[in-house]
């Protein structure tokens, strides 16, 4: 059997030295500057942080696969709305703000540039998959363009309404969520077709 | 007729029906897997039943459509197992039941077959097409995903990543890392034991337009976000379990009947938001709507 | 999480704490109000004992306890309306240290090195690479190489002073699983120091 007993002199000593441990330490001297410039990209107090900020604007970018001839979305974005940001032809405008986000595009116009990258990642994902879906049942392409139609309609709410309000960040992060599950979606069944 | 039969049933989908009679071959297959090693098996249709258990073997058994072939092989740290189709464009279903090593490492995709796994605490990788993916025990790792499957989880997976389009997600159980992820299907994670354990540490759940039902206890420092675009979603939770939550809906509804404290409009009178601590506080949960309705209540 | 210095077991001695110190309340309130030169001043009141806490949470790794550091006052600024100075607010910065680090650790990064469950003690192993008997570690190096749960508990319970339960609580485990850890942390660390 293991002596698990600690000798309590020698637990003392170790107290003593821990004791003798300095409580403060210089951090790096940029800290502050980091510090302040992740307040500033904030332009308002929020309460939503954490772990699942991850960039997924970044990711966004990385899931941008083969190239290959582009399929076309289920979103028509016409260039050229107020404020030079793009907007929605049709779209009935929604004057909502909430609390912001604290991670990411803050603006509609800063979005713009990162969903090309999602747009591309789906177009070249829906060219894969239409190559690819012979192996998958008819059924099961019905039910996958279903799921896709209705991510379309939810990216083409949000969209919509952040068109009215461009610089509302809890509506880039959803409309940014959107688009995940659509890259996501279609990346699984890809991967699924192909067996 | 039959031909017409026949061009229906491709037409339509590979419907997963398992029958054991004259056109069925059964197998039976033994292979020496370490207790960690890893298993890989594809059977698109029929089902697959895998239970752990605590030799360093694997048994496979089941019955295979006359003239298909069980293509199994590898060594013990690694093996693979499939069925060679004598119609690869319209395969037949195999039912195929495994018994592998309780902390093998376990790999199964199907297209319409069902899988069933207990008894596994190593990790599970399970892939799905149409079928439906059922998992009972206490894995290591589950990662779930369905096109148009169900899932239904019983257990306490360290961690666990589900995700379906169409098909409903079901955890009843706790884990300290989830995320779950539909489309239209709805999401239903329910547990709330008397003793006090199975309590959730980290989570995203999230839909687009399936309903949400959230009924189970949260770690102290736990994060947990649900988002939804047009889901309905009901958060219940233990009225003593401190939470700090915020919520928003752009076009929702929040109704708050956990505590006293009011939902308030939001931003420039429009959409609402509920910020609020819950008992001491601690947790820390977001929830994000765009026109989904969102409840808080007490957990029963 | 609160803080009774009357039961408090270490005998280091605490920086000025909230309520003896009218100038930080001042300060802290100015921050609420969204003054960042307040928080400034906030921050480089703090931020060594912080950055000192950071460092030994991430096993000396000073790149990982500087951004660690610079999360904990990002979160600090987010969330300061939240703070009703009911408690101490070196406390309640510690609280998003511990907060921020354990979800970092639980981050999503799958089947790479994870945090040693608190619970986990039978997993709990020895110090990795050098073993020589001929080398006597100082200190700081020995708490480094503690296994996470033990280093979490014992810089918690020992060198920043909290007591078992705080420390339960905040974890999110048993009280016996922290003494556990403790107890694992003095028997490596007196061995490790050769006493």
């Amino acid at each position: 059997m293991t002596d698990d007993t600690i000798d309590e002199g020698k637990l003392r000593d170790l107290m003593k030295e821990v004791a003798a441990l300095p409580r403060t330490i210089e951090p790096p001297a940029d800290s502050w500057a980091k510090i302040r410039a992740g307040i500033e990209s904030t332009p308002a107090r929020t309460t939503r942080t954490g772990f699942w900020q991850r960039p997924v604007f970044l990711a966004a970018a990385a899931v941008a696969l083969v190239a290959g001839s582009s399929a076309v979305t289920a979103i028509a974005i016409s260039r050229g709305g107020h404020n030079g940001a793009p907007a929605i032809v049709g779209a009935a405008p929604s004057h909502i703000t909430l609390p912001v986000s604290d991670s990411g595009p803050a603006s509609l116009a800063q979005f713009t540039v990162v969903e090309s990258d999602y747009l591309r990642a789906v177009n070249d994902l829906s060219a894969t998959l239409d190559a690819e879906q012979g192996s998958l049942s008819p059924e099961t392409v019905a039910k996958l363009r279903e799921s896709i139609k209705v991510i379309d309609a939810a990216i083409l709410e949000a969209r919509n309404a952040l068109a009215a309000d461009p610089a509302n960040r809890t509506l880039i992060q959803m409309l940014a969520n959107s688009y995940e599950q659509k890259v996501d979606l279609l990346k699984r069944t890809t991967e699924m077709a192909r067996g | 007729m039959s031909h017409l039969r026949r061009a229906l049933l491709v037409a339509i989908s590979i419907t997963a029906i398992a029958r054991v009679g004259a056109a069925q071959v059964k197998v039976e297959r033994g292979l020496h897997l370490d207790a960690d090693g890893s298993i890989r098996l594809i059977n698109l249709v029929g089902s697959v039943r895998v239970t752990g258990w605590e030799r360093d073997s694997v048994s496979l058994r089941g019955s295979l459509p006359k003239g298909d072939k069980l293509m199994m092989g590898g060594g013990p740290r690694a093996m693979k197992a499939f069925i060679e189709s004598t119609d690869d464009r319209n395969p037949q279903p195999s039912t195929l039941e495994l018994m592998v090593p309780a902390r093998a490492k376990v790999w199964v995709k199907t297209a319409t077959a069902d899988i069933d796994v207990t008894g596994i605490s190593g990790d599970l990788d399970l892939y799905v097409v149409g079928g439906r993916i059922r998992v009972s025990g206490k894995p290591t790792e589950l990662n779930a995903e369905a096109i148009d499957g169900d899932i239904e989880v019983n257990g306490k997976p360290i961690w666990l990543r589900a995700k379906s389009a169409s098909g409903n997600v079901t955890f009843n159980g706790s884990s300290s890392d989830v995320a779950i992820s539909t489309v239209s299907g709805g999401i239903t994670v329910s547990s709330v034991p008397a003793d006090g354990s199975g309590k959730f540490e980290r989570a995203k759940i999230e839909s687009v337009t399936g309903a949400i039902r959230f009924n189970a206890d949260i770690e102290k420092g736990a994060a947990i976000d649900f988002d939804t675009h047009s889901g309905s979603m009901e958060i219940a939770i233990p009225r003593k379990t401190g939470v700090d939550f915020d919520v928003a809906s752009i076009a929702g509804s929040i109704t708050n009947d956990l505590n006293y404290a009011k939902v308030a409009k939001g931003r420039y009178g429009r959409g609402s938001e509920l910020v609020m601590t819950n008992a001491t506080g601690g947790a820390r949960v977001t929830i994000r709507s765009f026109k989904g309705p969102v409840t808080l209540r007490s957990a029963k | 999480m609160t803080r009774h210095s009357a039961l408090r077991k270490s005998t280091i001695p605490l920086q000025s704490e909230w309520s003896g110190n009218e100038s930080s309340r001042d300060l802290v309130g100015r921050a609420q109000n969204g003054d960042v030169d307040a928080f400034e001043l906030i921050y480089n009141e703090h931020s060594g004992r912080m950055y000192a806490l950071c460092l030994r949470l991430m096993a000396g790794d000073q790149a990982a306890a500087a951004e660690l550091m610079q999360d904990v006052f990002v979160r600090a600024w987010k969330n300061i309306a939240k703070f009703r100075g009911e408690s101490a607010f070196t406390s309640w910065l510690h609280r998003l240290a511990v907060n921020a680090m354990l979800e970092n650790a639980r981050g999503d990064k799958r089947r790479t090195a994870r945090v040693l469950p608190m619970e986990d003690t039978s997993q709990l192993g020895a110090f990795a690479a050098d073993d020589s008997p001929e080398l006597r570690m100082d200190l700081e190096t020995a708490i480094a190489r503690l296994p996470a749960g033990a280093r979490t508990a014992f810089v918690l319970h020992d060198i920043e002073g909290y007591q078992h339960q705080e420390i339960a609580e905040q974890l999110g485990v048993a009280v016996g699983t922290v003494k556990a850890q403790l107890h694992r942390a003095h028997k490596l660390l007196i061995k490790a120091l050769d006493r």
